[in-house]
């Protein structure tokens, strides 16, 4: 056996261990690296800025336990930028993992911006049956729910005593957090395009190919495209957190993959010459 | 390092599923199948605290008797259990899909609409200014190209030697590759910021030897 068949032939596990130390070691040493914004990042940023100081923010989070470390960075910068302006936040899942995954978050920011639970931020949590009950919402939020995550009737809580109904009277945004189906489309499809009501999406890198033409069509005003994306919102927004400190590594091992492609296809090539 | 036993939990675990890496173990079955056990039990508790127990334990005692119609339509799915009443599941189940077809239809053509008028670009882009956008327009080229093309791939029905057909399809091929291969970068980055959010945890949150 030549190098060149041992090029295409490399056994997956030293592949392995060389990515784990090249994402390791930038993790344990940072390494600042140039970061570039992309326009769907930069829309998504601008049209944040839009949006009313004292308004209402709608946050959909429709992920796992997988998908932490692209979107809760991305979720984090949306509502720090949200309470710096004063808006009031208000969160609803349609998968029952993502309950626990934003409420840890989400009291997390509330805390270090001192915002009153009930007043100035609600979670809905997790309700069943996606589609019937964000249509539901639409109409009257309080009736499609009932409680918000602790139990606790939505009807005693003043912010949602406020804002009857997920529609452009009562909401001035979504984000929607989204790793799949029930995700991004349901929105759009139940809520967006039969209310009006403007939406931005921070995906999982795997979506982003499949959401970017609901981006290009407008349907979307910004797309964060994995943790690439949430890094570059926490750079514009000024809160540098996990998702910029793990780019470098994301960086090296993108690195690591293309140099393995060359090889194995310089293997390929000059064998099937030879 | 961490006094956390969650820390300690989780990474005992993660360490667990990542051996997978070096070879199918008794360690990763356990933990894929204590994984699979919790999250079944996840499912069930979440609905039943977050929506059932409402249902059941506050609004029907307080009147709202019609709730139990599409509770027992439900359980009609479970007669698929007894051989000599098994086709009254197919009652729930028609229901299910009438309901769920119709949902559908109702609101997916809207999105879609958008989609196609979007799809309608000019071919001499401007900038705000009035000025001629000479990157706008390649794309929106490109973008018509691309479109036409991969359409004119998808037809079955009509024989690629007409030499219109032929090229539009070969452009299209090319497009979907394109596409293809964008979708697969963007699966790897997604999957490659799965284990930099491990490690993360590992190294940082558990062994605590990262730099704040």
């Amino acid at each position: 056996m030549n190098i060149f068949d041992r090029l295409q032939s490399i056994d997956k596990r030293i592949l392995y261990v060389l990515l784990f130390f090249a994402i390791a070691f930038p993790l344990v040493n940072p390494v600042p690296l140039p970061m570039a914004i992309a326009p769907p990042t930069r829309a998504a940023y601008e049209w944040m800025k839009s949006l009313p100081d004292g308004g209402v923010l709608w946050v959909g989070g429709d992920y796992s336990a997988s998908s932490i470390p692209e979107l809760t960075p991305a979720g984090k910068a949306f509502v720090r930028m949200a309470f710096e302006k004063n808006m009031r936040v208000i969160h609803f899942t349609m998968w029952n993992t993502g309950a626990n995954i934003m409420n840890a978050w989400l009291t997390g920011v509330a805390a270090e911006y001192n915002k009153q639970y009930g007043v100035d931020w609600v979670d809905i949590g997790y309700k069943p049956n996606a589609t019937a009950i964000l249509r539901h919402m639409t109409s009257n939020i309080i009736e499609a729910a009932g409680t918000d995550f602790y139990g606790t009737p939505l009807a005693d809580l003043p912010l949602m005593q406020e804002v009857l109904a997920l529609s452009p009277e009562y909401v001035d945004g979504i984000v929607e957090l989204s790793t799949g189906s029930p995700g991004s489309a349901t929105y759009l499809t139940y809520v967006v395009e039969q209310k009006g009501i403007e939406m931005v999406v921070a995906c999982t890198a795997v979506s982003a190919a499949g959401d970017m033409p609901y981006f290009l069509s407008g349907q979307f005003k910004g797309l964060l495209n994995g943790m690439a994306g949430a890094a570059e919102l926490e750079k514009l927004s000024g809160h540098p957190d996990k998702a910029s400190a793990s780019l470098g590594a994301q960086s090296f091992a993108h690195a690591l993959i293309i140099l393995f492609i060359i090889l194995g296809n310089i293997g390929y090539i000059v064998n099937r010459r030879g | 390092m961490s006094t956390n036993i969650g820390h300690w939990v989780g990474a005992i675990f993660s360490l667990a599923l990542l051996s997978y890496l070096f070879k199918e173990n008794a360690v990763f079955r356990l933990a894929e199948h204590i994984f699979v056990g919790m999250s079944s039990a996840h499912i069930v508790v979440t609905s039943w605290h977050n929506y059932l127990r409402g249902v059941v334990m506050e609004q029907i005692p307080a009147g709202q008797y019609i709730l139990i119609l599409p509770i027992v339509v439900g359980l009609l799915m479970y007669t698929r259990y007894l051989p000599k009443v098994a086709w009254v599941a197919r009652i729930p189940l028609s229901i299910w899909v009438g309901y769920g077809t119709g949902y559908v239809l109702a609101y997916t053509p809207k999105p879609f609409l958008t989609q196609i008028r979007a799809s309608f670009v000019k071919f001499v882009a401007t900038n705000p200014d009035g000025a001629f956008w000479a990157g706008k327009t390649i794309n929106n080229v490109v973008f018509f190209l691309f479109l036409v093309g991969t359409m004119m791939y998808f037809f079955f029905t009509i024989k690629r030697d007409n030499p219109v057909i032929a090229t539009g399809a070969s452009i299209g091929r090319w497009a979907i590759m394109i596409a293809m291969g964008a979708a697969f970068g963007n699966t790897v980055m997604a999957r490659t910021s799965l284990f930099v959010g491990r490690l993360n945890f590992l190294l940082g949150d558990w062994l605590g030897i990262m730099k704040k």
